[in-house]
């Protein structure tokens, strides 16, 4: 038996555009995580390999950014610097036809920046290139509508010295499976800010990776909704490689029905690197005895000179808060309604001016 | 007003509320006094409907209408109010945006139309200056980092703005300096009104110098043991509790 994808990669490959060797030593090197690869305890590679999906053109629409291939070239040059091509990666590098370029010349304000990213009922493998240069801002929101395919995009991240970075990030969809792979590179004094809300679809993995030079800062929140049989993971792989660097992280699962969430929080901090900053926080609440979350930590942390803190909480709504709410008048889905955004409101909170109103309302929508 | 008519009550198989009964008429407002654990936060709940009682015997009334099948939400829509000896902290619910959805759903229970956005504000000004509540509250979480006497004037201001029947009052002055003491008993002396009874649970004369009740009951062991005037409560603070449990 072949490996998966490989016959539909020889039947497009000569029509994909770009650089050809790139595709293809990507596609010969592809291999899938295994039941044994811990990173992928939770969420099944398997499920998400049990259809072969046609390679297919998802929609792009983009509002402030260019098509991926027609930026400059510097910028495009970027591509796969951050990201790499293990794993389902290495299925966006092989087939991916186009996508976003988000660019800031030195210094430049750039966004609010939508780039709306359609799945399909095939394989789609969109990819996004932000590069901010140094002292640029950026805010951008990508957003995927999945089909009933498996889409796999590719977002990579680049803030130049100083530059700050913001990614509003959202996944919407009735069912569909997806693997995001985020891949932030931080510069000299950059800052990058994640905010990941899975909205839908039926299994939804979102990994988030970072590097970068000293003093570089991560801030990473998220948000997860999710009922029937939803199955929503977060993994993060961020690297203190550089002395200074921090890291922030706010993760918020809310949880109805059967639905499951995974949190993987993994902080490593190499050896010698110094006065770095990690926390974590991870909470879920649970509105169903169905639901369920996994939360690891996985701080691993080889180092005295770092400060950390972590605390994972797994609850219901708090039966008092629920009374007191109901004693001042308010009948029990609209306390239950309140408290529920309530929980989901820090990370709703942190997303730039631009984007709130509609995550809010995406929120209150679930809520309702 | 409210009757309670040889309440029994219990949580997790504990008998709390041993035959509890007590009247008040509409505008009358009683003190309730009595020790540690008698029971009096208990009665409060029990009044308000609190999911972990079960009433086991008896029956509450309140305009001859029985509560207890009623959830807690439902009482509050008939005008039922309780200020809590612990308000809950909820973070991520702003103040003001919890009140003007408890005002509207008791207005909306009440036949009253919804207040708007500029409606609400307008009337909770008015009420925050009858607590002296410093107006920064209305805009944060819910009790959320309040200090205790915050908490407590949190209470009373939104009683002010809910306009119960009838309100319990479970230890309002507990944590309170004296000035906020005064202040806030001022405040619901200013509420006290011919179609509106006040339950008012406490240890401590001090407020009810400020707050003088109709009617003062001690509650030892799930019971009212002792009913008398305002002169009641003086003789508590000078000779405790031994002589009427002794009594009794
Ligand atoms: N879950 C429970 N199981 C058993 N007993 C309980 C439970 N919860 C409360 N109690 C008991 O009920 C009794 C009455 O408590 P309550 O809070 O009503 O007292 P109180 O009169 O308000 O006291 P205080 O003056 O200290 O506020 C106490 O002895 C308390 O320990
Ligand atoms: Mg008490």
């Amino acid at each position: 038996m072949s490996a998966p994808y490989q016959a539909a990669f020889e039947a497009v490959a000569d029509a994909l555009p770009g650089n050809g060797s790139w595709r293809r030593a990507a596609m010969q090197g592809l291999t899938f995580p295994g039941r044994r690869d811990e990173a992928w305890r939770f969420t099944s590679a398997a499920r998400l390999l049990a259809t072969e999906h046609a390679p297919v053109e998802g929609s792009v629409e983009l509002e402030g950014a260019v098509p991926l291939l027609e930026g400059p070239r510097d910028a495009v040059a970027k591509l796969g610097r951050a990201a790499g091509t293990e794993g389902f990666q290495g299925l966006n590098a092989a087939f991916f036809r186009g996508g976003a370029l988000v660019h800031a010349p030195a210094g430049a304000r750039v966004g609010p920046v939508r780039v709306k990213l359609g799945g399909a009922d095939g394989l789609t493998t969109p990819r996004v290139l932000v590069v901010a240069e140094a002292r640029a801002r950026v805010e951008v929101l990508v957003e995927h509508t999945l089909g009933s395919g498996l889409h796999v995009p590719v977002i990579e991240v680049f803030a130049g010295t100083t530059a700050s970075v913001s990614l509003t990030h959202v996944v919407r969809g009735e069912g569909g499976h997806a693997v995001v792979r985020i891949a932030a590179d931080l510069g000299r004094d950059a800052r990058i800010d994640v905010r990941s809300f899975v909205l839908g679809g039926s299994i939804v993995r979102v990994e988030l990776t970072s590097t970068g030079q000293a003093r570089g800062a991560l801030d990473a929140r998220g948000l997860v909704l999710g009922r029937g049989k939803q199955h929503a993971d977060h993994h993060l792989e961020l690297q203190h490689a550089s002395p200074g660097m921090a890291s922030h992280q706010l993760f918020r699962n809310i949880l109805d029905d059967r639905a499951r969430a995974v949190f993987t929080g993994q902080v490593t901090v190499a050896p010698g690197v110094t006065g770095t900053e990690a926390t974590q926080q991870a909470n879920t609440l649970l509105l169903a005895d169905g639901a369920s979350a996994v939360v690891r930590p996985w701080l691993q942390i080889d180092n005295d000179e770092v400060v950390a803190s972590h605390g994972a909480t797994v609850g219901r709504l708090d039966d008092e808060a629920l009374f007191y709410l109901r004693q001042r008048g308010l009948t029990v889905s609209e306390a239950s309604r309140l408290l529920t955004g309530a929980f989901a409101s820090e990370v709703v909170a942190s997303v730039p001016d631009a984007f709130r109103e509609e995550l809010q309302a995406a929120v209150d929508a679930w809520l309702a | 007003m409210l009757e309670l008519v040889d309440v029994h009550a219990e949580i997790d198989g504990t008998p709390i509320l041993k035959g509890l009964t007590l009247t008040l008429g509409a505008g009358e407002v009683h003190a309730v006094m009595g020790p540690n654990g008698a029971g009096k936060s208990t009665l409060s709940k029990v009044i308000c409907g609190h999911p972990d009682y079960t009433v086991t015997g008896g029956d509450i009334r309140l305009d001859g209408e029985s509560l207890l099948g009623l959830e807690p939400e439902e009482r509050a829509h008939r005008g039922v109010f309780m200020s809590f000896q612990h308000p809950v902290e909820i973070p991520g619910v702003s103040t003001s945006y919890f009140l003007k959805a408890a005002l509207n759903a008791v207005r909306t229970a009440r036949g009253e139309p919804e207040l708007n956005a500029v409606d609400f504000l307008k009337l909770a000004r008015e009420k925050m200056k009858l607590v002296e509540m410093p107006k920064e509250l209305l805009n944060r979480s819910l009790n959320e980092g309040f200090s205790g006497g915050e908490k407590k004037r949190n209470e009373i201001f939104q009683m002010a703005v809910l306009e119960p029947k009838l309100a319990v009052l479970d230890e309002m002055d507990s944590g309170l300096d004296v000035d906020a003491l005064r202040t806030l008993a001022a405040g619901v002396n200013a509420l006290r009104a011919p179609d509106r009874s006040m339950l008012v649970i406490t240890h401590y004369q001090r407020l009810l110098d400020h707050l003088v009740p109709d009617f003062t009951h001690i509650l030892v062991d799930g019971r009212i043991v002792k009913s008398g005037d305002a002169t009641l409560a003086k003789d508590v603070e000078t000779r405790g509790y031994d002589w009427i449990r002794k009594a009794g």
